[in-house]
């Protein structure tokens, strides 16, 4: 087969298994399972023969394949598939993890009541977050963004009975909506500014044709020159909708309270998938920030700032399911960074090698909440290393990675962020690059924290708990394989000098205009990584020191930073805010427009009519069936008539 | 007789069938009703495959085939009906509401079976009337054809509580503004009379007369005012919209679906028949009037939406916010722009039909609309939940419906043509409607379940369940590959959007000269 038709394989066989489940096997637990492991293999499959292709080919390869999907005056609306290294490398992570976490699911989902609604809906996310990959423009791109979102929704409350699940999948649903409303005016904008500046024909919504067109420093200064402003207006209007599916302060409240969903859900969605999808598009559209120093300095500030602020909320967590998520957050925040810095290239990096090992430590601790019979609280634990050796090992490498331990994937990725941000040349990029280096402690000691907190001491639970069936280990130990190799994917040039096309995939993730000077990413650079590490080292030696060997009291801690500590639990008051907006602004114009509706439009409405009844009414007195008067007020007209003939005469 | 005529003539005959049956023959009457909803779509899908593979010349050729019969000749009335490539969208709009609704109707209505589908064929009949004529006073007639039964309709099926005020109202609002509307209707006949020399309703007259430059810019101003303002009330456009959510909320399931999917539609359609290429100039000048009221719509029939606790308020409310958006799209007198509002006239009224005939699915049972006595649904009815969930998605907006694609060019429209600000409205509208839809849906079909509802039927069978399935199958068919919908409606747009944006043109001209003149005085 060809690129292109196996590039619609990748695309449309989750689809596919999602239909052929709802239509028809409903009833079949066992039967929908093995439709969704075997559509998600079948993307997999076409995937790697796509990668094969893709990555021995120079760097700069692209297919594109399109069809006419909408054509109105002179706007035509593409849809295809385009496969060149970015997509293909990006489409390998969420295929590949996406079947370990469609594997786990196998055994985690077994006692659910709605098993082939959740496959369904689990490849409907998958094949929306493809479609994302794959797409070849704008428009595609926003589609599929936001049936990212209705399918996240429909999995976050997949618990429809619970309150909670239900609220979650709503907030979700509309925070991505927000950034959806910025990304359409962003499009849109972006469009029709080209369609001025440079007319029908240069505009396009088609990425490569973009690109083509900022390829040509001078002739995107000069449009630049005409409309200041707006194509910087609309580059930061579409990264609002990245910033929203990639949970960046403000917009992260979905986030934790996504949570709610089944555990692989979490998996899903907060590893390989909907969160990626933002540090993805800017990749993607990374030549769009490129001439704007300004919008990359907003991103980079907007990245380390949601970096620093979700890893402190991590430490005040006891779900364990909850650490993860800020941790989520706030590596998240590391990615977005690495992009604000001009290096989109380690941003997909990390973005790959946090696939593996964030999904790793998501099905780990969906393991530990099987095995402890749906226990999330971390103070409900303790001691299960001995119950549940495989997944603490998988758990605990899963650890190390996000931590950035020599050698395991996150080690190289972390090096290659926070190498970007040191070498970066935003306004404030040394001050960034601390708070990276802040963040990688931090992210050891709350992680070292979950850890002992969960594994080690002695179990504080009331179940029993046990080890997780095969299904379940299986997806752990694949994706400890992928969080202890990740790092070859882009081994330091000056490490290894042929490091095949595992190097290339990245290299080739260039999104960058040839004129832009894009960070180095496979240069090693030893001071960096040398900071870097002592600092997860001095982080894993405090969490040590507090939950390991108790030395020091975390309580007496707390007592100590009371206000902060507070600040933390409520999540620095960003959920209250939203809910005043809620309550207090938008719920009140609601009242007040509907006062307008009934008490002033449709009061007048039903006066006009009143009136006319009224006049009715008195008319009809006269007509009271009084033989008498009828005659009486004849006998008038005829007099009136007969005067007004005379004097008129 | 040619297909067209039997659009209007199939469910009249039989609504005529059906009035001579016995009235307990009641599966015999429900067959016949769902036959006859059955050839319309069957010849609708015919006319769209003609437009489809033939274009807009081979809809041209068609039409010129069809004899105009003179009926009476005294004052200048003929029966003759055309179809572009609006009409095609349109009539397949009605036969797909006018079929689905049969079928709901066909297991909801227990009560004088006969008579509701004597009346509900006979509203199928005018709607259809109103899309495929050419004659400004059939077009009148057919209008009030369906006025009628409506009436009827929501009075003598609606919910008890407010039917009698609903359907007065309804009744009330859509006769004044087909009247408002004849008075602009009668101004052009009159012109147009003087024109040719004898009197004639029919469309193709009065722009003739138009293209001759008989409607100077004044007279166009006034009749175009007088049009508009009639119409835009069956929009219905704010403020002249409380007829409708009342409206939607008291009548039976097939009723609303009609009311909103289709009724509703017939107020931009007229405008866009009508006083698009009879009055461009009166258009033009209008027009950035209206992109502004539209807003109103949007946010206002949004932020109303919101406050709602009765859930059929809560989608009529919407359905008044989404015409905002068909406003707009007309306003902004841009081939994508108008092709916009006409394709979301048509994913409106499906979702909109598919809304409602599920709420009515469980009203039935319920016979509560609040929204807070109900809740967790979804566990008795899961295939109704379903498909509730999946038209509240298009409603709001998701793409993969038709609904989506339809918002997203009116957009598009509305930039091109520089309501930047509307535009931006508009895609924040999308927003408010999430809101509220959203939170319509999680409280009433999700959440604990309770007990009150055990007794619950879900959807049963291919008879139940075909009425959902075809519409939601169509809102995903445009949604996903809008191209083949798109293209016949643009080629049906296109000639009018010209003509009005001539007329701008040649407004823009006069006044830069009056610039240039006063300019010269100075």
């Amino acid at each position: 087969m060809d690129l292109p038709a196996l590039g619609y394989v990748i695309l449309f066989a989750p689809l596919l298994a999602a239909v052929c489940i709802t239509l028809f096997t409903l009833r079949h637990k066992a039967v929908s399972g093995a439709i969704a492991v075997l559509g998600m293999a079948a993307a997999l499959g076409a995937n790697v023969l796509v990668a094969l292709e893709v990555f021995r080919s120079p760097a700069g390869f692209v297919s594109i394949h399109e069809l006419e999907w909408l054509k109105v005056g002179a706007v035509t609306i593409p849809f295809g598939v385009q496969l060149d290294a970015l997509s293909t490398l990006m489409a390998l992570v969420v295929t590949g993890v996406g079947l370990c976490i469609f594997v786990f699911s196998l055994g985690y989902m077994k006692e659910e009541e709605g098993y082939s609604r959740y496959f369904a809906c689990l490849s409907l996310f998958a094949f929306s977050m493809l479609g994302i990959v794959v797409s070849t423009n704008l428009v595609q791109t926003f589609i599929f963004w936001e049936l990212v979102g209705v399918s996240s929704y429909s999995l976050i409350g997949y618990y429809f009975h619970k309150d909670s699940a239900v609220d979650a999948g709503k907030k979700a649903f509309l925070t991505n909506r927000i950034g959806d409303f910025g990304m359409t005016w962003g499009i849109i904008l972006l469009f029709y500014t080209l369609y001025q500046a440079l007319g029908p024909d240069q505009a396009s919504f088609s990425f490569a044709k973009l690109r083509l067109l900022y390829e040509d420093e001078g002739a995107i200064r000069a449009v630049m020159e005409h409309h200041a402003g707006t194509l910087a207006a609309a580059t930061l209007l579409i990264f609002t909708g990245a910033a929203a599916k990639s949970a960046q302060v403000p917009l992260h409240v979905w986030l934790p309270d996504a949570m709610e969903g089944p555990t692989p859900v979490s998996a899903l969605m907060h590893a390989a998938t909907m969160v990626a999808a933002g540090v993805f598009l800017v990749s993607r559209l990374f030549f769009l920030f490129a001439p704007y120093p300004q919008a990359l300095a907003v991103v980079a500030w907007m990245g380390g700032i949601t970096a620093f602020l979700a890893a402190a909320l991590a430490f005040v967590q006891f779900d364990i399911k909850k650490v993860l998520a800020y941790s989520t957050l706030s590596q998240l925040g590391y990615m977005v960074m690495a992009l604000g810095m001009g290096s989109p290239a380690a941003a997909m990096f990390h973005l790959t090698t946090h696939a593996f090992f964030k999904a790793l430590l998501f099905l780990g601790s969906g393991s530990v909440i099987h095995g402890c019979h749906h226990e999330q609280d971390m103070r409900h634990m303790g001691g299960l290393a001995k119950k549940m050796p495989v997944t603490f090992w998988t758990f605990l490498l899963g650890t190390g990675a996000l931590a950035g331990i020599f050698p395991l994937a996150g080690f190289w990725s972390k090096d290659a962020v926070l190498g970007a941000a040191h070498a970066g040349h935003v306004p404030g990029a040394a001050v960034l690059y601390g708070m990276g280096v802040l963040v990688a402690f931090m992210t050891a000691a709350y992680m070292g924290r979950c850890c002992w907190l969960t594994f080690a001491g002695e179990y504080r639970g009331h179940a029993h708990p046990h080890e997780s069936p095969i299904t379940m280990t299986a997806p752990l130990v694949v994706l400890a394989v992928g969080a202890v190799l990740g790092g070859l994917l882009s081994l330091p040039a000056g490490i290894v000098e042929h490091a095949g096309w595992m190097e290339h995939a990245l290299t080739g993730v260039r999104t960058a205009p040839s004129w832009f000077p894009e960070a180095e990413v496979e240069h090693f650079h030893p001071l960096v990584a040398g900071i870097g590490t002592a600092a997860a080292f001095a982080g894993l030696f405090v969490a040590w020191m507090f939950f390991g060997k108790r030395a020091w009291s975390a309580d007496a801690f707390v007592a100590r930073v009371r206000p902060l500590h507070t600040l933390l639990v409520k999540k620095y008051y960003f959920d209250d805010a939203y809910l005043w907006l809620v309550r207090a602004v938008q719920q009140r114009v609601a009242v007040v427009c509907d006062f307008v509706e009934v008490r002033i439009l449709r009061w007048f409405v039903d006066t006009l009519a009143a009136i006319h009844r009224w006049i009715g009414g008195q008319i009809r007195l006269l007509l009271d069936g009084h033989l008498q008067r009828y005659v009486t007020l004849a006998l008038l007209g005829v007099v009136l008539i007969v005067a007004a003939v005379l004097v008129g005469s | 007789m040619d297909p067209l005529t039997l659009l209007v003539v199939v469910p009249l005959v039989a609504a005529g069938v059906v009035a001579l049956a016995p009235a307990r023959a009641e599966k015999a009457i429900r067959g016949v009703a769902i036959g006859a909803g059955g050839i319309t779509l069957g010849i609708a899908a015919w006319l769209f495959r003609l437009a489809l593979t033939e274009g807009s010349a081979g809809l041209a050729a068609f039409s010129a085939g069809i004899p105009r019969r003179a009926w009476v000749e005294s004052v200048g009335i003929t029966w003759s009906v055309s179809a572009d490539g609006m009409t095609v969208a349109m009539v397949l709009l009605n036969a797909l509401v006018l079929f689905t609704g049969c079928l709901v109707s066909s297991h909801a209505i227990r009560d004088r079976v006969k008579e509701f589908f004597v009346l509900f064929l006979a509203l199928g009949a005018g709607v259809f009337g109103v899309f495929v004529v050419r004659d400004m006073f059939f077009m009148y007639f057919a209008f009030e054809l369906a006025v009628v039964p409506m009436y009827l309709l929501i009075g003598c099926w609606g919910s008890p509580k407010d039917r009698d005020y609903a359907a007065m109202k309804l009744t009330l609002y859509l006769t004044a503004g087909a009247l408002v509307a004849l008075v602009g209707i009668l101004m052009l006949y009159f012109r147009t009379w003087d024109f040719l020399g004898h009197p004639s309703f029919h469309l193709d007259d009065v722009i003739r007369a138009a293209d001759a430059g008989r409607f100077d810019n004044g007279f166009q101003l006034t009749a175009f005012a007088f049009l508009f303002l009639g119409f835009a009330a069956i929009i219905p456009m704010w403020p002249m919209h409380t007829w409708s959510p009342i409206g939607h909320a008291a009548a039976p399931a097939a009723g609303s679906m009609m009311h909103a999917g289709v009724l509703m539609k017939l107020g931009s359609y007229a405008i866009l028949r009508v006083a698009f290429p009879t009055c461009p100039a009166g258009a033009a000048h209008w027009l950035p009037w209206v992109a502004v009221i539209a807003m109103a719509n949007i946010v206002y029939g949004g932020y109303v939406a919101m406050a709602q606790k009765d859930i059929k308020y809560v989608i009529g409310f919407s359905s008044s916010s989404h015409m905002g958006y068909t406003l707009l799209g007309i306003a902004s007198v841009t081939v994508m722009g108008v092709s916009g509002a006409v394709f979301l006239m048509f994913a409106h009224g499906v979702m909109t039909a598919l809304c409602f005939g599920l709420i009515g699915f469980f009203y039935d049972q319920t016979h509560t609309r609040k929204i807070e006595d109900l809740g967790g649904l979804a566990h008795q009815m899961p295939f109704v939940g379903t498909c509730f969930a999946i038209a509240t998605m298009a409603s709001a907006g998701v793409p993969g419906f038709a609904n989506f694609v339809s918002e997203f060019m009116v957009m598009l429209g509305a930039w091109e043509a520089g309501y930047t600000v509307q535009a931006v409205i508009a895609v924040f509208g999308v927003v408010i409607t999430a809101v509220y839809l959203l939170r319509a849906l999680a409280n009433v079909f999700f959440r604990a379940r309770k007990e009150r509802w055990d007794a619950l039927a879900d959807a049963r069978g291919p008879f139940q369940r075909a009425p959902f399935v075809v519409l939601i199958g169509v809102l995903l068919f445009f949604g996903f590959w809008p191209r083949p919908l798109t293209r016949v409606i643009e080629a049906g747009v296109e000639p009018l959007v010209a003509k009005v944006q001539a007329a701008q043109a040649a407004l823009d001209v006069g006044s830069a000269d009056d610039g240039a003149h006063r300019g010269e005085d100075r």
